[in-house]
């Protein structure tokens, strides 16, 4: 470990299971302070269900449970994940995900965008606006929307429903970033430009990005882990 | 379909046959001027604007008890009930999905003597009684079609504003609500039509033939169901009949004004919740 590497996520003897089914085997792994970490593995292998783990979003999931210790640290002290009576509103606005498939709210795209300050009973609605834009411009997507925003956000295409999803996991400027192979339905162009925006995140973010690209992979991330059967194993980097 | 959009045409021709010729202001109004009547400064006594007020009032009492009672049993049902007690109530909601009107009547004048015994003598047959009895009768197509609306929705949709920080309570109220909602509106249109049309409660409730318009919910009422229904077994000529098919007419136009109305508050109220 590099001694200028400071913890962020510390993940110990996790096991996932979906009623009687383990997804996740004792599962050992240490992410640090502004790195990409990437995790590579067959379909089904158990990728997105890790990062179920890390937000708690396995709660809202019938027939889940997880075993072992998840510790994040936020507002630069380690929190225990799995503590009972953690806030899980706070956790999840500091930890944001961003889903396989684009799922933009049956709302605005304004609408969309502002839905995480919202319901953080922030006010401000110069405030919301400058985050919603400034998001928004992260993601490459303010010129092409920014004279509909009033729109239902479910017309958009494919890739900008994607970018509109990940600009909105950006409002709430997370600590934690998941992304759950979040380049599979953009266009080579959008591809690299969300990648080079992970880069600029990085500084002041800590990524966990599930993706079947060994090229994405080579070119943006600091670690890799293979999943094989829900065994996570660290795997050496290639970059050419 | 054919055959079903085949029978309702032959079901209104032949109502229209039947009671055409006795609509307008008359049937309405009898002989009292239609402004004295609406600012309720002459009684009609010879029209049916004391059932048709009394039609709405009903359906406007009933499903003010049922819809916050039932929508919010179908949140409970699909958000928050689990295990035994899920089924238990599942099958209590089945049961009395399935008990006939008649019954639900009869269990309504006893609970309108019960409360004339035990708590006031102003507690009789009345809308009131009417109207919780309807919601009664009601209450099933409420909870289901909430609990199966916000079942459907989509389980990513549903994991979305939970993994953004809202809240159970935040995820049911500006997500999952507002977009089962047409769905949740299908339910009510249906119990709405209910309540406008059922006989058996009412009359067990507090319907009469000629009560003029109630002044109260403690007041006895008129109502077009059971203006058809008293119409129909009891008429003494044909012309009299014929009022009572005129009263059919006028029902389905209710019916169908209420429908327009539901169906008006449910644009506005969707794009009110998810694009202002």
């Amino acid at each position: 470990m590099n001694h200028e590497q400071v913890r962020k996520i510390r993940v110990r003897n996790l096991s996932f299971f979906y009623r009687s089914r383990e997804i996740l085997s004792d599962v050992n792994i240490d992410v640090m302070e502004r790195e990409i970490v990437a995790i590579a593995g067959p379909s089904g292998s158990g990728k997105s269900t890790f990062l179920l783990a890390l937000n708690r979003l396995w709660q809202e999931i019938e027939g889940a449970r997880v075993y072992g210790t998840v510790e994040i640290k936020i507002h630069g002290e380690m929190v225990d994940v799995m503590a009972s009576d953690l806030d899980l509103k706070m956790l999840r606005r500091r930890i944001a995900m961003v889903f396989q498939h684009p799922n933009p709210l049956p709302m605005s795209i304004f609408k969309n965008m502002s839905f995480p300050l919202s319901i953080a009973h922030v006010k401000d609605k110069k405030f919301i606006r400058e985050r919603v834009e400034r998001a928004l411009r992260q993601v490459n997507l303010w010129e092409e929307v920014k004279d509909r925003m009033d729109h239902d956000a479910r017309l958009l295409s494919g890739g900008q429903q994607q970018r509109l999803c990940l600009a909105r996991a950006l409002v709430m400027q997370p600590e934690v970033l998941l992304l759950d192979e979040p380049t599979s339905s953009l266009d080579p162009k959008s591809v690299l430009a969300v990648e080079k925006l992970l880069l600029e995140l990085k500084q002041e973010c800590t990524i966990i990005l599930v993706t079947h690209y060994q090229d994405q992979i080579q070119r943006i991330a600091d670690r890799l882990y293979r999943v094989t059967d829900g065994r996570f194993n660290r795997a050496e980097l290639v970059h050419s | 379909m054919m055959t079903m959009v085949l029978g309702v045409f032959i079901l209104l021709g032949f109502l229209f046959f039947k009671g055409g010729k006795t609509l307008g202001l008359h049937l309405i109004f009898g002989s009292v001027s239609p402004v004295d009547a609406l600012l309720l400064r002459e009684q009609v006594l010879d029209g049916l604007f004391p059932a048709i007020v009394g039609t709405f009032l009903l359906v406007f009492c009933s499903m003010t008890f049922a819809i916050p009672i039932g929508v919010a049993a179908g949140i409970y049902m699909a958000e928050y009930a689990r295990g035994w007690s899920r089924r238990a109530m599942s099958l209590f909601f089945d049961i009395l999905a399935g008990i006939p009107s008649i019954v639900i009547g009869l269990a309504g004048l006893s609970l309108a003597i019960i409360l004339h015994h035990h708590f006031s003598e102003r507690f009789a047959p009345s809308l009131l009684i009417s109207a919780i009895a309807l919601a009664i009768l009601v209450l099933p197509y409420i909870i289901r079609t909430t609990q199966i609306a916000l079942e459907s929705i989509d389980p990513v949709l549903r994991r979305t504003a939970p993994s953004l920080g809202a809240s159970r309570l935040q995820n049911i109220l500006r997500v999952l609500l507002p977009v089962s909602l047409p769905d949740i509106l299908g339910g009510i249109f249906l119990a709405i039509g209910r309540c406008a049309e059922d006989t058996a409660v009412i009359m067990l409730t507090g319907a009469v033939v000629m009560a003029g318009i109630p002044r109260d919910m403690f007041s006895q009422y008129e109502a077009l169901p059971f203006f058809i229904y008293y119409i129909s077994s009891q008429y003494s000529s044909p012309e009299e009949l014929q009022t009572g098919f005129g009263a059919a007419i006028i029902l389905l136009f209710l019916c169908s004004f209420l429908l327009f109305a539901a169906l008006w508050i449910q644009k506005r109220l969707v794009a009110l919740l998810l694009y202002r």
